[in-house]
């Protein structure tokens, strides 16, 4: 299934609040965040989604998120039940028709969107192990 | 090639009754459950695999190979309880073929499972893998039989855009699974059937919802003969 136009991407983002958010309103940031990322892939040219996906763990539990239809409709495993302060997503974007660039670029442009308000958010590259922090505000 | 990890893990038992099956000099069988990207393979394998141990008493292990190098993958199998230990980094189709082999022979020699089932990224080829299992230098395996999974809501879109590897899958499945079929209606489970019926002639083909459960244990009795 390795074509000549399939890009992969894995990062971590870390993102602080300035105070705790709202279980409903963390869920609906990290909704927001991946289907942000499938709408903003296709319309910068993913003929195919393969699986754009992430794990949340809050605690001894854990939050999977997945999409993979060109709906962008995302299933989530788990919800935030407590305050968070801070949060830390592993997401893997996996598609076909765009270069890697072009998936870190719309990964950090979607954290900015959906996790606004924050007051840090870093975005490390879980392929080559580089940390490169951005700054909000 | 991206870099991708893989992990493997056994499942570990606390039952005596299930304990005392482990002690049956067997040969180990070896499971591919392989499919496209967000076919759903992980939850077809979390879902199953209590039931495979439950039902025959096999002992089972899993080798998934995931992307990045935190595997999401192995990630939520660790939260499900799974002991997961992380290989270097390559894809098990042709980097990692090495490696590959290394795992499935420490898993035989130290773990003694009846079954080994692989999980493979949603980018291997099966066949690949197929290839790579005949350099393998350990004790002979039983059997080696390859489960795919067809995404049935977007099997359209994948037999548009991965006409050919799908073809190519199809041509190396001995089961066929199609997945999802809680969210597709009855025109569309039939259309994906028909299509894969005439590509792997009267070799099973079960239709199956990892969120409902439907068909889970015809998939288990298929896979493990019981």
């Amino acid at each position: 299934m390795i074509t000549e136009d399939f890009a992969a991407y894995a990062a971590r983002l870390s993102v602080r609040f300035p105070a705790a958010v709202p279980p409903e309103k963390a869920q609906q940031m990290l909704e927001s965040f991946m289907s942000g990322v499938a709408m903003d892939c296709l319309e910068a040219g993913t003929r195919l989604i393969g699986h754009i996906k992430c794990v949340v763990e809050v605690g001894s539990s854990f939050i999977t998120c997945s999409v993979t239809d060109h709906d962008a409709r995302v299933r989530c495993k788990g919800r935030f039940e407590q305050p968070l302060d801070s949060v830390e997503v592993i997401v893997n974007v996996l598609q076909y028709g765009l270069a890697k660039k072009e998936l870190v670029r719309i990964t950090a442009e979607c954290a900015r969107r959906s996790f606004q308000g924050s007051s840090s958010l870093g975005i490390e590259d879980l392929e080559i192990e580089q940390k490169d922090l951005i700054q909000l505000g | 090639m991206t870099p991708r990890n893989l992990f493997f893990w056994e499942v570990s038992y606390t039952s005596p009754w299930i304990d005392f099956f482990q002690f049956k000099v067997v040969q180990m069988d070896m499971v591919i459950i392989a499919g496209f990207l967000g076919s759903g393979k992980t939850s077809l394998i979390l879902n199953s695999i209590d039931k495979i141990s439950e039902r025959t008493g096999k002992k089972v292990a899993v080798i998934v190979n995931d992307f990045g190098n935190i595997g999401i993958d192995g990630k939520v199998m660790e939260k499900y309880g799974l002991q997961v230990k992380e290989l270097p980094r390559g894809c098990i189709c042709c980097t990692l073929g090495p490696n590959f082999l290394d795992a499935v022979r420490s898993i035989q020699d130290n773990y003694h499972p009846d079954l080994v089932v692989v999980e493979p990224s949603g980018i291997a080829d099966p066949d690949a893998i197929l290839a790579t299992m005949e350099h393998y230098r350990g004790q002979p395996l039983g059997s080696i039989r390859v489960v795919i999974v067809l995404d049935a809501v977007r099997f359209p879109i994948l037999i548009q855009a991965m006409k050919h590897p799908l073809a190519k899958q199809m041509r190396v499945a001995d089961m066929v699974v199609v997945s999802k079929t809680d969210e597709v209606d009855e025109a569309r489970l039939a259309e994906v059937e028909r299509y894969t019926r005439e590509r792997i002639g009267d070799k099973p083909i079960i239709p199956v919802s990892s969120v409902n459960g439907h068909n889970l244990d015809v998939f288990v009795s298929r896979l493990v003969g019981a």
